[in-house]
């Protein structure tokens, strides 16, 4: 499931499973290419969603969460943060850090 | 998409667009028009073959003429990322992707080393990317460190976010100026911070802030190029050019030594053929789009229809919309086995970590749990126990349920939750879909031949006077903007007032900045008035109306649009 979602929604939308979220705005490159790669895993694994979260839109967000660079991704596990990262990182990246997040 | 990218524009990215252009190739040319500064900085080059005894200068001029000659096209865009997706290369220019088979990275090498802590601190306060990031200091104090004078643009957009800025400006002639910013013409010496970046330090003082955006027109191969791989500082590369990636190749000094044009010239003719090796082998060929200065019907005709989405595409893109993404996951009945895809659940016990664990999924063939483990699964039914050895661990899982992803049935349901405005029911949300895909696409495609309307026309006269009545219309717009949206003009504003809402203190101030657009937007009007055969006048002549270009640009669309789309059975 691909949702973007607002920081009012974050906490209840991400409870449980395993999540991928993406910290991004509307004006970065960076993050439109790591779009497409996301979407690559994504598509491979229908067990992982995906919260899409607007920074500009919803500030709140960027201190919460320390977000220091777009885009930010974050791999939740029940709730949980489990691996980070920033910058648009290749396929090999995510699903390393997808595996250490829904198993470790 | 283009056949190969080539990035950079010495003699290695000369030499490898010369051979592609030889053979016919479709490619895009990233760098300066003006070559390389390295190139025209020479005093005499004594061994380059076929050219006795030149200057760097009369070299650069050979190579402009040759380049003319074969009809080739630099693009001048600054690449910011080049990324490897599925069966190419995705080049991205800020935000804008162009996509290849195959890349030669002819990007030199920059004496512009990281300063100590730069690396160690990159998404932790420090930046590359100005327009990804600024939003992030809002109102706070960030210094910038920047290479070149072409980056200027970046700095001003910096500024009039943050709340105070240090520029330390590395190069000549620095023209960029405002209130919070303040100039340290010293070589910033490390960067330091707890867990991220707080201070730059020179060698007798120190700054405090919240943030560093390092402006770069050089960006190192190993940042450039996600899993590249490096050797003494170079990209690594066979006796063919090739990198440790697929389809991407590297030619000239950012190879390594020994640093001279005849050596570039060489590797770029290698990595070109290497190219098309590999263009060839996997059978990866691209249209070229355009060719030579043509019609705005020539220009419409060449485009690729495929590009417009077919039924097949819209149903897909419905289909996510709709349903978020989300598959259903349909248990299997007794019996049926396990294939890759699937998603199983398992219990694992007799190692530690992830394999002595309850209730785990995974969906098989991915390698995300363990390839081993997810290989043994293959073929299994729901109830199962395995006994599989992983390393020195001897393990028994436990299958509870099997799943297959199955594609959700859309129903007029899902459409009355997305509350669109009179679309209640699939049809209708398949009209609308498909009218705004095709659209966004009619919409790039105008924006590509534009572009290169704008290219074939001789630059037109730009007079003072039209530029100042151009800069009257402006005013007179934004004028009428701000009495609907803020009960004031612009002459019954403070100087603080317009500062807020210009980012200037004088409309003159303003309208001379906006030169730069005002002789874009003379050259898009005399290149749409000669491809749509329109007379610049009464609502088109844009010394009287406002508008005037954006009524052009929506004839184009509407001409382009008619000309893809025709009747009723496009695209089925």
């Amino acid at each position: 499931m691909v949702r973007k979602v607002a920081f009012k929604d974050f906490d209840k939308t991400v409870k449980h499973g395993d999540w991928v979220i993406d910290f991004y705005t509307d004006h970065c490159g960076p993050c439109k290419m790591l779009d497409v790669v996301i979407d690559e895993v994504l598509l491979d694994n229908p067990i992982v969603n995906l919260a899409k979260c607007n920074i500009e839109d919803d500030p709140e967000y960027v201190q919460r969460f320390e977000v220091d660079g777009t885009p930010t991704v974050l791999f939740y596990h029940e709730g949980i943060e489990k691996q980070r990262f920033v910058g648009a990182q290749d396929k090999e990246t995510i699903v390393k850090c997808l595996s250490v997040s829904m198993y470790d | 998409m283009f056949d190969v990218a080539i990035i950079g524009s010495g003699p290695a990215g000369i030499s490898a667009a010369l051979t592609l252009q030889a053979r016919g190739k479709n490619f895009v040319w990233f760098g300066s028009k003006q070559f390389s500064p390295k190139v025209r900085a020479a005093e005499k080059i004594r061994n380059y073959p076929g050219l006795s005894n030149v200057s760097g200068e009369e070299l650069e001029k050979a190579f402009r003429q040759q380049i003319d000659a074969m009809d080739i096209k630099i693009t001048e865009k600054t690449v910011t990322g080049i990324y490897r997706v599925r069966d190419h290369y995705s080049v991205l220019c800020d935000q804008e992707i162009t996509n290849a088979y195959a890349v030669i990275l002819t990007t030199g090498v920059t004496s512009v080393k990281p300063i100590p802590g730069e690396l160690e601190y990159v998404g932790k306060g420090v930046s590359y990317c100005a327009t990804c990031d600024g939003f992030l200091y809002k109102g706070k104090t960030i210094a910038i460190v920047c290479t070149s004078k072409d980056l200027e643009h970046e700095i001003s957009f910096l500024a009039e976010l943050a709340g105070k800025v240090y520029l330390i400006p590395l190069y000549k002639d620095v023209t960029v100026s405002g209130e919070n910013i303040e100039i340290i013409q010293e070589m910033p010496k490390e960067i330091m911070g707890e867990k991220k970046a707080e201070r730059l330090c020179f060698a007798e003082h120190e700054v405090a802030v919240d943030g560093i955006f390092m402006l770069k027109d050089a960006v190192s191969p190993s940042v450039l190029v996600k899993g590249i791989a490096e050797e003494g500082g170079h990209i690594a590369v066979d006796r063919r050019c090739a990198t440790n990636l697929p389809g991407c190749y590297a030619a000239g000094d950012c190879t390594g030594r020994p640093y001279q044009y005849a050596k570039a010239a060489g590797e770029g003719n290698v990595a070109a053929h290497s190219a098309l090796d590999y263009l060839a082998q996997n059978g990866y060929k691209t249209v070229k789009a355009f060719g030579k200065p043509q019609t705005l019907e020539e220009l419409i005709d060449a485009i690729d229809r495929s590009r417009l989405p077919d039924d097949a595409h819209i149903e897909k893109i419905m289909l996510r919309r709709l349903t978020e993404g989300a598959f259903d996951l349909i248990p299997l009945s007794e019996g049926d086995k396990a294939v890759n895809g699937d998603v199983v659940t398992f219990s694992v016990t007799g190692g530690e970590g992830r394999y002595e664990k309850e209730n785990l999924r995974l969906t098989l063939g991915q390698g995300i749990y363990d390839s081993t483990i997810e290989n043994t699964m293959v073929g299994k039914t729901a109830g199962d126990v395995l006994k599989v050895t992983v390393g020195k661990r001897k393990l028994t899982i436990v299958i509870h349920e099997i799943c297959r992803k199955q594609i959700p049935v859309m129903t007029d349901d899902m459409v009355k939750a997305q509350h669109i405005e009179n679309v209640t029911n699939l049809e209708q949300f398949r009209e609308v879909l498909k009218e705004e895909m095709t659209m966004n696409e009619i919409y790039t495609i105008t924006g590509e031949i534009i572009q290169e309307l704008m290219e074939n026309i001789p630059e037109p006269e730009y007079d003072e006077e039209t530029l100042a009545i151009l800069g009257q219309l402006e005013i007179g717009f934004f004028d009428k903007q701000f009495k609907e949206n803020k009960g004031k003009t612009l002459d019954e504003m403070t100087s603080e007032e317009m500062k807020e809402e210009l980012g200037c203190s004088t409309k003159e101030e303003f309208t001379c900045g906006r030169h730069e657009w005002y002789k874009i937007k003379i050259k898009q009007c005399c290149a749409l008035s000669q491809a749509l055969h329109i007379e610049l006048k009464d609502q088109y002549d844009f010394r009287s109306n406002y508008e005037a270009l954006g009524l052009l640009q929506m004839k184009v669309v509407e001409v382009i649009k008619a000309g893809l789309t025709g009747g009723e059975n496009y695209g089925s």
